[in-house]
């Protein structure tokens, strides 16, 4: 307990609310940890069923400011993976419902709610100021977009990819690992289709995106890099396949 | 010799009796398609019209793309 209780004395950055509100976590990461969190930026791209669980974790961990970009409306069909929205927000914009939720679970992160679609020219405004970029996309044409540019600014990024009772998840970090092009390149950038997916694939794989950039930001240990996660919900199992590409430059710098 | 193949989705190991198989023809003996799969040969990813000698060892799995 003496322990704990110098842990907290040593938080003077920290107000004694947001010391209450992350009592259970500052004793494990530590109060420097906690402050990196606070002052740490991340960019989530797509707020669908990875989006929902990523948000909220992201905020209630104490993550200082969040940027998220999504361009769609609340479905029907949505709620059964979407946590951040309710039958209520049906034909609302995701991004706003979802600003409004995470306020009411914290109000001391900076949210920056961006109702758009995916381009350079949004990405080349909001990514060179965050920390991490966390793809929480549904098709790859946008998954490479974000690629491209958080390449050309040296911002991780973590990403994962659902279906069914499956995903997959990696870490992608220029200078240490393949891009997100040349790691998938046979997969058509086009495909985009209506996604079936057992409701809590995207709840494990989003929750283990949050734990990457957790890894990232506090440097907890080695994010999967050159490493993909593969999840079968059905077993359930989890593979870790070490990946080697010998030359992406052509598909990387381009 | 063989190409030992395993697919992660199925679990599933499979010998196939060959000197060299392409990608391709692995993918179509399995009933796979490339766009939803990566391939890799003793750990590098390789495309469809690379070839695999015997000796390798393969690992497939599906790539999802949904969020």
């Amino acid at each position: 307990m003496a322990n704990i209780e110098g842990v907290f004395e040593s938080c003077r950055e920290l107000s004694s609310e947001e010391l209450e509100r992350y009592s259970r976590q500052i004793p494990v990461i530590g109060c420097e940890k906690q402050l990196k969190l606070k002052e740490s930026s991340v960019l989530v791209a797509g707020v669908g069923g990875l989006g929902s669980i990523i948000l909220y974790y992201l905020v209630a961990a104490g993550i200082g400011r969040v940027v998220f970009i999504d361009d769609g409306i609340v479905e029907l069909s949505n709620l059964q993976r979407q946590i951040l929205f309710t039958t209520e927000d049906i034909g609302k914009p995701k991004v706003l419902v979802a600003e409004n939720r995470l306020k009411a679970l914290n109000p001391h992160i900076k949210l920056i709610p961006l109702q758009a679609t995916i381009t350079e020219d949004l990405l080349e405004k909001y990514i060179r100021d965050v920390d991490v970029v966390v793809d929480a996309l549904d098709n790859w044409e946008a998954r490479f977009v974000i690629d491209k540019i958080a390449w050309k600014y040296w911002k991780p990024i973590v990403h994962a990819g659902v279906g069914e009772y499956y995903g997959q998840l990696t870490v992608i970090k220029r200078g240490v690992t393949p891009c997100l092009r040349c790691l998938f390149r046979g997969v058509k950038s086009s495909s985009r289709g209506r996604v079936t997916v057992l409701a809590t694939t995207p709840g494990i794989l989003g929750l283990l995106e949050v734990n990457e950039v957790f890894k990232l930001l506090l440097g907890l240990s080695e994010p999967l890099y050159n490493k993909i996660l593969v999840f079968n919900g059905k077993k359930p199992s989890i593979d870790i396949v070490e990946i080697k590409i010998s030359d992406c430059s052509e598909i990387c710098e381009n | 010799m063989v190409v030992k193949v395993r697919v992660l989705e199925s679990n599933e190991c499979i010998e196939l009796e060959v000197k060299e198989i392409s990608v391709r023809e692995i993918l179509s003996k399995l009933g796979l398609t490339l766009s939803e799969h990566i391939v890799l040969k003793n750990g590098e990813v390789i495309t469809e019209d690379d070839v695999v000698e015997d000796g390798s060892e393969i690992v497939i799995f599906t790539v999802k793309s949904g969020g």
